[in-house]
């Protein structure tokens, strides 16, 4: 696959970033899709008000009610609302993925970074033994990202998607994203 | 207890005593008068008729519909709670989350970017004679239109514009001499182009 590199950016290609928050201490349900450029630059951010749950929600679902706003209200809505689709969904929360996946034509992945040293070289990966995720050096000067699937995954979609991350980590962090994010919605829950 | 509740369990059971023939042998017995005691030995008190006495809110009447007796105890078969002048509320449940889009807001805020010194190699990035401090990247220098150190947190506030140009990344590095009788700053900035060689591309 030919990598590119400075004056061959891809515009037309985006990446999306999914973040659902809880602040079970605030009673405070939140989230946010935001899709930036391979430069990180934001092209399109919504967000979902935040939701207090009742009193009379929390028994009425009882334990199911964190899943319930999460999958159900939050990110069914967020994933409707994206106009400009990405070619990378990164969600923050692994346990989003199986949800998004089904919303969503593309793919989705979640990635955090990992605390072991670097691989030998940029591009380079590791699989790992749970079978639904693996390592990658995505940056030539950084530590490398731990990328879940959620799922066993076949080669072709590994070869597509550690691609892309790999471009995208040419211009930005690919784990930055989710920085802004929080800091928009602690403005966002502020004003509400 | 009530007399007639007494009188009423003491006729239900009179009327469940069974009445077996006893072969007289051709004698004829004839009984003129007979008389019964029941004697109830244990009663839940609980199970008073009187419902008005339970300490239930005002709008719930406890319905005792069927009492069946045994030996020595009352067993209710069936029973009902039931709420009296009740006014049913709709319950506003969170059906639908609003969906708002604020990317100006995202626009503003500045990109981060952490020190990678420690996993930057020296001679990369610095000449020699000098030491690595700080190495912040990727960042496309073309379009900065910002920079600020967090000395607190150690990390690099990026601010870009929209403007299109070239988006070759650089590396913005710390540098420090090591020979500490040169002239001019011992410390400085240095912008690094992140090279295809670099980052692996082609």
């Amino acid at each position: 696959m030919p990598k590119f590199y400075g004056q061959s950016l891809k515009k037309d290609l985006f990446i999306g970033y999914l973040y659902v928050s809880s602040q079970s201490d605030k009673d405070i349900y939140t989230g946010a899709a935001m899709v930036t450029d391979l430069r990180g630059i934001p092209v399109e951010f919504k967000y979902v008000e935040p939701i207090r749950p009742s009193k009379l929600e929390k028994v009425l679902y009882g334990n199911a009610l964190e899943a319930y706003l999460k999958e159900e209200l939050i990110l069914q809505n967020l994933i409707k609302s994206i106009e400009k689709k990405p070619e990378v969904l990164i969600c923050q929360d692994p346990s989003l993925i199986g949800p998004a996946r089904s919303l969503l034509k593309t793919y989705v992945i979640s990635i955090e970074r990992y605390a072991g040293s670097p691989l030998e070289s940029r591009g380079a990966f590791e699989r790992l033994p749970d079978g639904e995720s693996l390592l990658l050096q995505a940056e030539e000067v950084g530590p490398p990202i731990r990328v879940h699937f959620g799922f066993s995954f076949q080669e072709t979609e590994i070869e597509a998607v550690l691609h892309i991350l790999e471009e995208a980590a040419c211009y930005m962090d690919l784990l930055e994203p989710f920085q802004r994010i929080i800091k928009a919605l602690d403005v966002v829950i502020e004003e509400s | 207890m009530d007399e007639r509740f007494m009188d009423r369990i003491k006729r239900l059971l009179f009327g469940r005593i069974k009445v077996c023939s006893i072969p007289l042998a051709g004698h004829l017995v004839e009984v003129k008068d007979a008389g019964f005691e029941v004697a109830i030995k244990r009663l839940n008190p609980n199970i008073g008729v009187r419902t008005e006495n339970w300490s239930f809110p005002k709008d719930v009447v406890f319905k005792v519909y069927n009492i069946s007796l045994c030996a020595n105890d009352v067993k209710v078969n069936k029973a009902m709670l039931e709420w009296r002048g009740v006014d049913l509320k709709k319950v506003k449940l969170h059906k639908l989350a609003s969906v708002r889009s604020k990317v100006n807001l995202c626009k503003a805020l500045p990109q981060a970017r952490t020190n990678k010194a420690v996993y930057a190699s020296r001679g990369k990035f610095c000449e020699k004679g000098t030491i690595l401090i700080a190495a912040f990247c990727p960042i496309i220098r073309s379009k900065v239109v910002k920079l600020v150190l967090s000395k607190k947190d150690g990390i690099l506030l990026v601010w870009y514009s929209n403007e299109r140009g070239s988006d070759v990344p650089y590396c913005l590095v710390l540098c420090r001499k090591l020979d500490g009788q040169s002239k001019g700053e011992d410390v400085f900035w240095l912008w690094v182009p992140m090279k295809p060689e670099i980052c692996g591309g082609g």
